[in-house]
C-alpha cells in the first residue's frame, strides 16, 4: 500500500517514514533503511520521522545514530523528551553516552531531562547534568531548578544542594544572601585569607531573609505554606530595613497550628550559630501569635528551638535563638509558625511582618551554655 | 579436566551474561491510547524490549507489532511483562488481559508475585511495579502527544 503512495506521492516524508515501518515488519531491512533515510532527506527536521527513523537505528543496534535522530525528535517536539530519553534509558543504560550523544545544549531540553532522571531516581545522572548544565552557562530561570534542588533536599546531599543553589545565585544576582555564605566555622575547603575569616563569620545563611527580592518559593528561598485562613505577601509600606517585609494577615476564621513560612537553610555539624529576626504585630488576637522555630530538617527530636511569640499590637521585637548544631545535622529548617490555641476563642486574626532574618556562625564560647539539641525558647 | 569443565562453564556463563545485558527487542507500538511503559506515556513508534513493562488505563488499549509478524493487543486496566525467549515471545498478563494473533507469542496470566517466587526470573521485575506516577497519568491520558500536525500524531491516525 505504501509503495502505491509513495509511487504517488514521492515527496510525502511520512509515507516513506512507513513504507521503511512495513518493509521492516517484512523483514526486509535494507529496503526498509532505505525508505527510512529517503524520509530523513525529505524531512530532515520532522519529528515524526525522526521517531520513526531512530526507533529503526536502534532496533538494528546503531545507537548512536539512533540516539541522534532522538536529539532532533525532541528538538522538534519538546513533548517527546519523556518518551525519548526513556527509550534511550532502556536502550542503552548509559547515562553518558545519551548525555553526550543526544541532549542538546538548549537549556528547556536539559531541564526536561533532569526532572525526567529525578522522577526516575536516577540522582547521580542528575548530579551530572545539572554540572553540565552549569559548565555550559545555560540561560535558565531559577524555578528550574527547583525539582533539582528538592530531590537534592530529599536525598539530603547537602554539599551538592550548596554548590547548586550558590551557581544559581551567581548566575541570578535577584536571588539575594545565603547563597555564597559558607555554613560556618572556620573549615572551609578552601582556606580563607584572614580577613576573610571573620567575614566567614559574618555571613548571613538565610536567602532574602530581608524581603528585598521576590520570594521564589523553592530551592533554599522562603517556602509559602498556602494555608486557608492566612494570606501572606511581601509589604512595601511597613519594614524595619530596606524597602520590603514580610507580611502575614491571619482573617480570623482558623486556629492554625502549621508552619506559614519556611526555608531551608544547610549547616554544619557541631558549629555554634545564632538565629535573630524581627517580628511586628498588629491586632493579632488569641493566645497564641506567630514565632519563629527552627529545627532539624531530618529529625526534629535532633534539634527544635523556637521563639517566644508575638500577640496584641507591638512594634518591631527582636527575637533570638543561640544554639550548636549536632553531630548530624546538615540541614535546618526556618519557620514562621502559629500553634494552634487551646481557648475558646481560638481563630487567630490581624497582622504580623516579619524582617531582617538572619543566622550566623558565632565562637563556640558565645554559646557554650547552650546544650546540643535542647529545646531554647526566648524571653517573651 | 574438572578446571576445563569449570572454564566451560565459566564461559558460557560470561556471554550469556553479556547477552543479557543488550537489550532485545521485541517488537514496536502501532496504537496505544492511556499507556505507560515503566511510568512513562507511551507513544506510536516505541521499540518495546525484552522485560519492559506495559500499563494500560482505564479506556485505555495498546497494540503491538512484534517481530515476526503479527500484533498483541493488551486491553484497558492490564499491565503486561514482554519477555523473548528463543523461541517465542512471551506477554505475562499480571492484571487485565492480552490477546494476540501471532503464533510466536504466548500470553500467560501469571502475576508478578508469582513470578518473583520462581527461582531464575531472568526479569527484573522490581522496576516493573506500577508505580503512582503511572496511575495518576491514567486519567484523561491517550498516546497523543501533541496537536501540531507536525508533532506525533495520535496513535489512532496510525492504524492501517
Amino acid at each position: 500500500m505504501y509503495e502505491k503512495a509513495v509511487q504517488l506521492t514521492p515527496h510525502n516524508a511520512n509515507y516513506w517514514a512507513r513504507l521503511g515501518q512495513a518493509y521492516e515488519w517484512a523483514g526486509r531491512l535494507e529496503d526498509a533503511q532505505n525508505a527510512h533515510e529517503q524520509a530523513m532527506f525529505l524531512s530532515p527536521s520532522s519529528p515524526t520521522v525522526n521517531w520513526t527513523i531512530g526507533n529503526f537505528y536502534l532496533r538494528e543496534g546503531k545507537t548512536k545514530l539512533a540516539l541522534h535522530a532522538f536529539q532532533r525528535t525532541v528538538l522538534g517536539d519538546p513533548e517527546m523528551g519523556g518518551p525519548a530519553f526513556d527509550l534511550a534509558w532502556r536502550a542503552t543504560g548509559d547515562g553518558e553516552l545519551i548525555a553526550r550523544e543526544m541532549i542538546p545544549a538548549d537549556a528547556d531540553i536539559y531541564f526536561e531531562y533532569l526532572n525526567y532522571l529525578v522522577g526516575t531516581e536516577r540522582q547521580d545522572e542528575a548530579e551530572k547534568v545539572w554540572d553540565r548544565v552549569v559548565e555550559l552557562g545555560l540561560h535558565f530561570e531559577p524555578m528550574q531548578a527547583f525539582p533539582y534542588l528538592d530531590a537534592l533536599i530529599q536525598h539530603r546531599r547537602i554539599d551538592q544542594l550548596t554548590a547548586a543553589w550558590s551557581a544559581l545565585g551567581k548566575k541570578n544576582p535577584s536571588i539575594s544572601g545565603g547563597l555564597h555564605a559558607p555554613l560556618g566555622g572556620f573549615s572551609t575547603a578552601v582556606e580563607p585569607a584572614p580577613e576573610k575569616q571573620e567575614g566567614a563569620l559574618d555571613a548571613n545563611l538565610v536567602t532574602n531573609g530581608d524581603f528585598e527580592s521576590e520570594i521564589l518559593n523553592g530551592g533554599l528561598d522562603w517556602r509559602i505554606n498556602p494555608a486557608p485562613g492566612v494570606i501572606i505577601g511581601m509589604d512595601k509600606s511597613i519594614f524595619r530595613d530596606g524597602s520590603h517585609s514580610l507580611r502575614i494577615r491571619f482573617e480570623g476564621t482558623r486556629n492554625l497550628s502549621d508552619a506559614l513560612v519556611f526555608q531551608y537553610v544547610p549547616v554544619r555539624p557541631n558549629t555554634s550559630y545564632r538565629f535573630a529576626a524581627f517580628m511586628r504585630a498588629q491586632g493579632i488576637t488569641t493566645d497564641s501569635g506567630p514565632r519563629f522555630q527552627i529545627r532539624d530538617a531530618d529529625d526534629p527530636a535532633k534539634l527544635f528551638l523556637q521563639s517566644g511569640d508575638v500577640v496584641g499590637d507591638s512594634t518591631w521585637v527582636r527575637r533570638q535563638l543561640d544554639f550548636i548544631s549536632g553531630p548530624s545535622t546538615r540541614l535546618l529548617e526556618i519557620r514562621v509558625v502559629r500553634l494552634a490555641s487551646s481557648k475558646f476563642d481560638n481563630r487567630i486574626a490581624g497582622t504580623a511582618w516579619v524582617d531582617q532574618v538572619e543566622m550566623k556562625a558565632i565562637e563556640s564560647a558565645a554559646a557554650t551554655n547552650l546544650a546540643r539539641g535542647e529545646v531554647h525558647t526566648a524571653a517573651r | 579436566m574438572y578446571t576445563r569443565r569449570a572454564a566451560m562453564v565459566t564461559l558460557v556463563l560470561l556471554l550469556s551474561a553479556a547477552v543479557e545485558a543488550k537489550p532485545v527487542p521485541i517488537g514496536t507500538v502501532s496504537n496505544c491510547k492511556a499507556a505507560t511503559i515503566h511510568g512513562t506515556n507511551l507513544v506510536p513508534g516505541t521499540t518495546i524490549f525484552s522485560g519492559d513493562t506495559i500499563h494500560v488505563g482505564a479506556q485505555g488499549s495498546v497494540w503491538i507489532a512484534v517481530e515476526g509478524g503479527g500484533q498483541v493487543q493488551v486491553s484497558e486496566n492490564s499491565t503486561v511483562v514482554l519477555t523473548k525467549s528463543p523461541d517465542s515471545t512471551r506477554v505475562t498478563v499480571d492484571r487485565g488481559q492480552a490477546q494476540t494473533n501471532s503464533k510466536g507469542v504466548v500470553i500467560n496470566s501469571v502475576s508478578l508475585e508469582d513470578i518473583r517466587s520462581q527461582v531464575g526470573a531472568k526479569v527484573d521485575l522490581d522496576k516493573h511495579k506500577d508505580t503512582d506516577r503511572d496511575k495518576n497519568r491514567d486519567k484523561d491520558r491517550d498516546c497523543e502527544v501533541s496537536k501540531d500536525s507536525r508533532r506525533i500524531r495520535p496513535c489512532r491516525d496510525d492504524i492501517d
